[in-house]
């Protein structure tokens, strides 16, 4: 899962930089729209299509969403 | 006690934000209308002129919504943010907006003690999604939810997170004003309701048309029926609504086209469980042209050339097949 973890990271600060950001590392316990990584919904969208194609599933499709990135990576793991 | 158009005419003059257009009298003497601005896919604004008597005519009045605080995310100048000023000023209340990110919104919502937030389903969940501190204090009397179809799911969460707090969740257009109103939230309308806003309903093939004034007028959504409710499936023309805003998905294609190198390409609609839906774009390269190139100046160009929410997602390249001769046998 290391793999998905920094391609999911990467994928994060293409965007938040395309946006005008400049961090150079994600922290996983940041809410998906933290302030800090300049995301909004429609990049969120993005970034999810991006997972999805990469993992075959929807880290979204579950009773409880999920908040964070760590939330993400785990909810991915738990279904590889 | 209801203000008189006059009072409501008076504070909308002095509340008039950049796109949104008065016309107190029409050449002929008509009644006064309202130009509300209606955008597409390239950002290009329309205007619909609405009678002003109609949209006063759809806001509910209660003395227990007296000199409440509004807040909503809308546009002043579209309809949905038209619509939540005028229920706050017809009320004696006052209308705030929310800009900026999830955590400035929420700090205004308690801040500012709001009693109503009008909003997308989009927002809503990913204000709830935010939220540093689950279950704060900000219960509201009211949520009022429009601009897009109610996904599967979230209802469940605004349940859980509001427990008593009252949705109305409104399914309306610029052009047509408000079509069904309801309080459940699963998605689904009371099919009786249609009588509230519209002398007679019918649906032509899967797309639902009403009957307001003289004539019939299309909707230009599918829906489904079953039993005594109604409910919206999606667009029936080539239109997407990603996250509240329509895009219109053939002028995604057709500026998609201009790029050189791209033979041929497709937008279309996709399910997206953040948005609603989000655009995908299906686009064929010249075989004479560089693929990876192609691809990349067709992302930069589409970017810098449509608003944020027709840029495509997700997009699938299609090899060119011989014999096709239709111009778009992209599928």
């Amino acid at each position: 899962m290391e793999n998905g973890v920094s391609e999911i990271e990467k994928t994060v600060l293409n965007i938040h930089r395309r946006n005008g950001g400049t961090l150079q590392k994600l922290d996983l316990n940041l809410r998906l729209l933290d302030p800090v990584l300049l995301l909004d919904s429609l990049d969120l969208a993005e970034i999810m299509v991006e997972i999805e194609k990469r993992h075959h599933c929807s880290p979204f499709d579950t009773s409880t969403p999920p908040r964070t990135w760590a939330d993400i990576i785990n909810l991915l793991q738990l279904r590889t | 006690m209801r203000k008189n158009t006059e009072d409501l005419t008076q504070q909308v003059s002095g509340e008039i934000q950049s796109g949104l257009e008065v016309q107190f009298h029409g050449p002929d003497g008509s009644q006064p209308r309202l130009g509300i601005s209606s955008s597409g896919s390239t950002g290009e604004p329309k205007l619909i002129w609405r009678a002003w008597t109609d949209l006063c005519n759809e806001i509910a009045l209660a003395a227990l919504w007296k000199r409440w605080t509004w807040a909503s995310p809308y546009d002043p100048h579209t309809f949905a943010g038209v619509q939540v000023a005028l229920q706050a000023w017809a009320n004696d209340g006052e209308v705030i907006s929310l800009k900026g990110n999830c955590d400035a919104a929420w700090e205004d919502l308690q801040k500012n003690h709001v009693q109503a937030l009008a909003c997308t389903p989009t927002f809503i969940d990913l204000l709830i999604q935010s939220e540093i501190q689950p279950n704060c204090r900000w219960q509201p009397t009211q949520i009022t939810l429009g601009g897009e179809i109610l996904r599967r799911g979230l209802g469940t969460r605004l349940r859980n997170r509001f427990p008593s707090t009252r949705f109305t969740v409104i399914y309306a257009t610029t052009e047509l004003g408000i079509v069904l109103k309801t309080h459940r939230l699963d998605g689904w309308y009371e099919l009786n309701r249609l009588a509230d806003y519209s002398s007679a309903w019918r649906t032509n093939g899967e797309t639902l048309e009403i009957q307001k004034g003289q004539g019939w007028r299309t909707t230009g959504d599918k829906v489904e029926i079953k039993g005594d409710l109604i409910r919206v499936v999606g667009r029936a023309d080539a239109i997407a609504n990603v996250a509240g805003t329509k895009v219109n998905l053939a002028e995604v294609s057709d500026l998609a086209e201009t790029v050189p190198g791209v033979r041929r390409a497709l937008a279309v609609a996709e399910t997206n469980l953040i948005t609603g839906q989000i655009v995908c774009l299906k686009y064929a390269v010249d075989p004479d042209f560089d693929e990876p190139e192609v691809t990349r100046s067709l992302k930069i160009y589409l970017q810098k050339n449509l608003q944020k929410e027709a840029w495509p997602r997700r997009w699938d390249l299609d090899p060119l097949k011989p014999a096709r001769n239709a111009k778009r046998a992209v599928r």
